[in-house]
């Protein structure tokens, strides 16, 4: 089922969202890049008189229960996030893509098959699916990335498939065939450069919501460990402390937010730049 | 009409949770770590683990172990949790209420407040209005709901306003007005988030709708706006609002094990969360499975409501 039309998406909005969305993608890529390097103070330095202080200008998002401070700590904790939400992304995609590839372009009863199987899959949440092969491979930050990666693969499959099918018919895949071409040729060779825009999509908001589902984890207690901290383990750490003081909640709260909105609008201002149409099982 | 439709999504849907149940099986029993290393630890003699994987029924073959589990589920019996020592069944039950309270809940609010702002936003697509009602669901969309919960805490559950409980939980036959006060926080989270998302579902099946064919051809032939948008409009949106509605139902699961947690809230949501951390793993296939069939009995019902407001679909 297909929903937007392009009429309905004019093209100053798409423009302004893909800006919007490049711009705040480039800032988390940029601060993470910065924590890797540099930050003002350790992200583990502990200073117990200054504990729980609300931001001053030797700490602009203030410290935490420890007293570290809160944007070193966000700086730090930047690229975990964030290799979270690429790296289940990057997974989805590499289990999805192949699967979508081959039934879309086969069909017939194998493709009936798989269907089923990510149809079951798909009616438990990412997170829940998430958590199944959590409870196999225990805690941490791969193991996260690892769940979250096969946990989002049955979504890719089945938009990726969606894409295969309607480009299945054209005249270069009928040509390619009349050629006597290779099937995994006429797959990667000439349907995959076509069905890339779709994918290129979804794969950026799902980006975000991948950094919302690694964080989620990290917040359960099951992704990233401390004393690491990503903005997850940040947002949870403060959130204890939050009848106390709320602002260690701030730097990381607004990190993983800005990050997500920047993703989100990145591939909708895409979406809507290449008239592409949302699907209704997606935002 | 429509018998023959329905029993057809009744066997998909059935199909779907008997492959949802193996892909849970498998998981939980193919991966490392089974339920007898996850009670006496990795370092048990190796004794010990036989003779426990033996009184768990582990040592069976995997096939016998399923079919006991999936013929246990269908009759009633969820087997034993490992680490509580309780049947399943009961509990999950119990923590199903509770998160069953806060889905409707949530469903109802978000419904009433995201349909009607998505068909105004669709019916006058392009205006401020619109863009107004979609920047702010953007917003909504991307604030994760650990992010909301705590602001929500801050802002009405601390002082100087103070008004709800932050955590717990008191059960609707002990006190109802604890159980409302309970209730309120964890429904608003889960609500600022449903709500965003349904509104943009709504406003793009309504536009899908006022843009197509009928409703030209409804104007066309001169009826008032008011009229097109009320009886022809509405009533095919309503359809996509409610199949939205069913799909949304999943992604308000995911969000229930988050807020649960949060809250302190004694659903389904929080039982994974605690089944998963303790490496309770009838627990955890139990409760998978539950939120897999609320998923796929939601479904059910919104293709029966659907058919029910348009036959004509059945056909296709």
């Amino acid at each position: 089922m297909t929903v937007e039309t392009s009429a309905a998406a004019p093209q100053g909005r798409s423009n302004r969202y893909l800006k919007a969305g490049l711009a705040l993608t480039a800032a988390a890529l940029a601060t993470s890049a910065l924590g890797f390097l540099y930050t003002p103070y350790s992200p583990t330095q502990v200073d117990l008189v200054h504990r729980l202080a609300r931001p001053t200008l030797d700490h602009l998002f203030g410290t935490d229960r420890f007293g570290r401070d809160v944007l070193s700590r966000v700086l730090a904790g930047g690229w975990r996030s964030l290799t979270l939400g690429f790296g289940a992304t990057g997974l989805g995609l590499a289990i999805g893509l192949p699967v979508a590839l081959a039934t879309g372009y086969f069909r017939g009863a194998v493709d009936q098959i798989v269907m089923r199987f990510v149809d079951a899959l798909l009616s438990i949440p990412t997170l829940v699916f998430a958590l199944l092969i959590i409870v196999g491979l225990g805690p941490g930050q791969l193991q996260a990335i690892l769940a979250l990666g096969v946990a989002s693969s049955p979504k890719f499959v089945r938009i990726v498939r969606s894409a295969v099918l309607a480009a299945a018919d054209e005249d270069y895949v009928t040509a390619a065939k009349a050629r006597g071409e290779h099937a995994l040729y006429i797959q990667y060779g000439e349907l995959l450069p076509n069905v890339w825009p779709p994918i290129i999509v979804e794969a950026s908001i799902n980006v975000g919501f991948a950094l919302m589902g690694g964080a989620a984890l990290s917040y359960l207690g099951l992704g990233t460990q401390p004393p690491f901290a990503d903005w997850g383990v940040m947002i949870n750490e403060a959130q204890q402390y939050i009848s106390v003081s709320f602002w260690p909640l701030l730097g990381p709260a607004l990190a993983i937010c800005l990050s997500i909105v920047g993703f989100n609008l990145f591939g909708e201002g895409l979406r809507d730049r290449l008239h592409l149409k949302a699907s209704l099982r997606d935002v | 009409m429509g018998v023959a439709y329905l029993a057809r999504r009744l066997l998909y849907g059935l199909i779907s949770l008997l492959i949802l149940s193996a892909i849970v099986f498998a998981l939980t029993h193919l991966l490392p770590g089974d339920a007898a290393t996850a009670i006496i630890g990795e370092n048990a003699t190796p004794e010990a683990l036989a003779a426990l994987r033996a009184r768990l029924g582990l040592d069976q073959p995997l096939l016998m172990q399923f079919a006991g589990w999936l013929g246990g589920m269908l009759t009633g019996d969820f087997g034993v949790s490992t680490t509580l020592n309780q049947a399943a069944g009961p509990i999950i039950a119990e923590r199903f209420f509770n998160s069953l309270a806060l889905a409707l809940g949530t469903i109802v609010v978000a419904a009433s407040l995201a349909v009607p702002l998505g068909v105004v936003a669709a019916v006058k697509r392009g205006s401020r209005v619109d863009g107004a009602i979609l920047t702010a669901s953007y917003v909504g969309i991307s604030i994760p709901d650990f992010v909301v919960a705590p602001a929500l805490i801050i802002l009405v559950a601390s002082p100087p306003l103070d008004l709800f409980p932050s955590s717990g939980f008191v059960s609707m036959t002990a006190s109802l007005g604890g159980w409302i006060a309970h209730i309120i926080l964890p429904v608003a989270t889960l609500t600022l988030v449903l709500a965003a998302h349904l509104l943009r579902q709504t406003r793009s099946g309504m536009l899908d709708v006022l843009l197509s064919d009928y409703i030209r051809t409804a104007r066309l032939k001169g009826l008032p706006e008011r009229t097109v948008l009320w009886r022809h409009g509405l009533r095919n949106g309503l359809g996509t609002t409610i199949a939205v509605l069913a799909l949304d139902l999943g992604y308000l699961m995911g969000s229930i094990v988050i807020v649960e947690e949060i809250f302190a809230y004694p659903g389904l949501g929080r039982l994974i969360v605690y089944a998963v951390a303790n490496r309770d793993i009838p627990l955890v296939e139990d409760t998978a499975l539950v939120i897999g069939a609320v998923y796929v009995a939601a479904n059910l019902l919104a293709d029966v409501a659907h058919a029910a407001l348009n036959p004509r679909m059945v056909q296709s």
